[in-house]
């Protein structure tokens, strides 16, 4: 339960700014921001208000996702531990792993030797 | 000359005042407004244009202007607008921008620091040093001092200070930063050998930036990776939050 809160809590305003930015700066209409998650509960938490009464103590300016996926602004979905890319930004990779996750985040070699 | 107990009571603005960059800020957002722009309400420092069916952006730093649009024409014409109210020189497509150094390319756009990485290096001292291949060790577990007895703390503090502004466009050391950042109070020896371990990593990758590829779809789609490591911290028992 408490590694779900905190993942539930980590779940991001950033998003909803950068989407109204973009929409702003384009002139075109806000579009839905997709959130990935590797965490089940959380998942659930936003989505069903069942569990409700575990997470009474959950402030309720965290259940702001809960009010944006029922707006239609964000959609939540799972990922998988393996490319969970948010990864890099909460601990110490080993080389492997870390190697393949900032390509994939786009840090690339730029100049040529 | 005036006698000593006169003071002189400034009318405008002058260079190096601290009401300098105000004065020069409203000065720029009238201007830009009077030529039609509208600021953004998310984020001030950017000014948007709609005409015809077309829209010019201006990013705003102080007295660095960048300006994009879907059309070449409309950019040239904004120029010869702002060369009229200011003078202001252009440099062409853009290279340089507050220390990030630009590449424009049919395949996307890259933005890197090498420079001002290579200058980090330097001012520690390690231009010379072995490169390593990630920025951290695994589970390393740094904890505050005990005794308070802090190893060169100005210099620690001064090496964090320059490391965070490369984040910009290296991603990949956030959260090593991070990590580090939480002792420039009471740097000790193990919170040295991690900045000196990022700065190995830094000698490594001084080459590398982050790279926009232009997408092959022309929709733009918008997506957010959220984690959070539970209770990280070993002292505080604070959770580090990521979001990429």
């Amino acid at each position: 339960m408490s590694s779900c809160e905190a993942e539930y809590v980590a779940a991001v305003r950033q998003g909803i700014w950068l989407n109204r930015l973009i929409a702003d700066m384009l002139g075109a209409k806000e579009m839905t921001v997709k959130l990935l998650m590797d965490n089940q509960a959380a998942i659930a938490l936003s989505k069903n208000p069942i569990h409700h009464d575990h997470n009474k103590h959950i402030d309720t300016r965290y259940h702001f996702l809960r009010h944006c996926i029922e707006e239609g602004k964000v959609e939540v979905d799972h990922v998988g531990s393996e490319e969970q890319l948010a990864d890099l930004f909460t601990k110490a990779l080993g080389r492997v792993k870390f190697v393949e996750q900032r390509s994939t985040l786009g840090v690339v070699k730029v100049h040529q030797v | 000359m005036l006698a000593k107990e006169k003071v002189l009571k400034l009318r405008k603005a002058l260079y190096g005042l601290k009401q300098a960059p105000r004065a020069w800020n409203a000065k720029l957002d009238r201007e830009l407004l009077a030529l039609g722009f509208v600021r953004s309400k998310l984020d001030h420092a950017v000014y948007r244009r709609c005409n015809r069916n077309s829209f010019l952006l201006v990013g705003v730093y102080v007295d660095d202007l960048i300006i994009s649009g879907p059309d070449v024409r409309d950019i040239g014409a904004f120029k010869k607008e702002m060369m009229k109210k200011f003078s202001m020189s252009d440099l062409g497509l853009l290279s340089y921008y507050l220390g990030i150094e630009v590449k424009q390319a049919a395949d996307g756009i890259t933005l890197c620091q090498s420079s001002y990485a290579m200058k980090i290096l330097e001012a520690a001292g390690m231009t010379e040093c072995n490169s390593c291949e990630t920025p951290m060790e695994c589970r390393l577990k740094l904890i505050k001092l005990k005794d308070k007895d802090p190893v060169k703390p100005i210099e620690y503090r001064s090496i964090i200070g320059s490391l965070r502004y490369i984040i910009n466009t290296s991603p990949d050391l956030a959260y090593a930063i991070g990590v580090v950042s939480m002792y420039m109070e009471a740097p000790g020896k193990e919170h040295w050998a991690a900045v000196k371990h990022i700065l190995r990593y830094l000698k490594g990758t001084v080459r590398y930036g982050c790279k926009h590829a232009k997408g092959a779809e022309l929709k733009l789609i918008l997506i957010g990776y959220s984690d959070s490591d539970f209770a990280g911290d070993v002292e505080d028992r604070k959770s580090t939050t990521g979001i990429g």
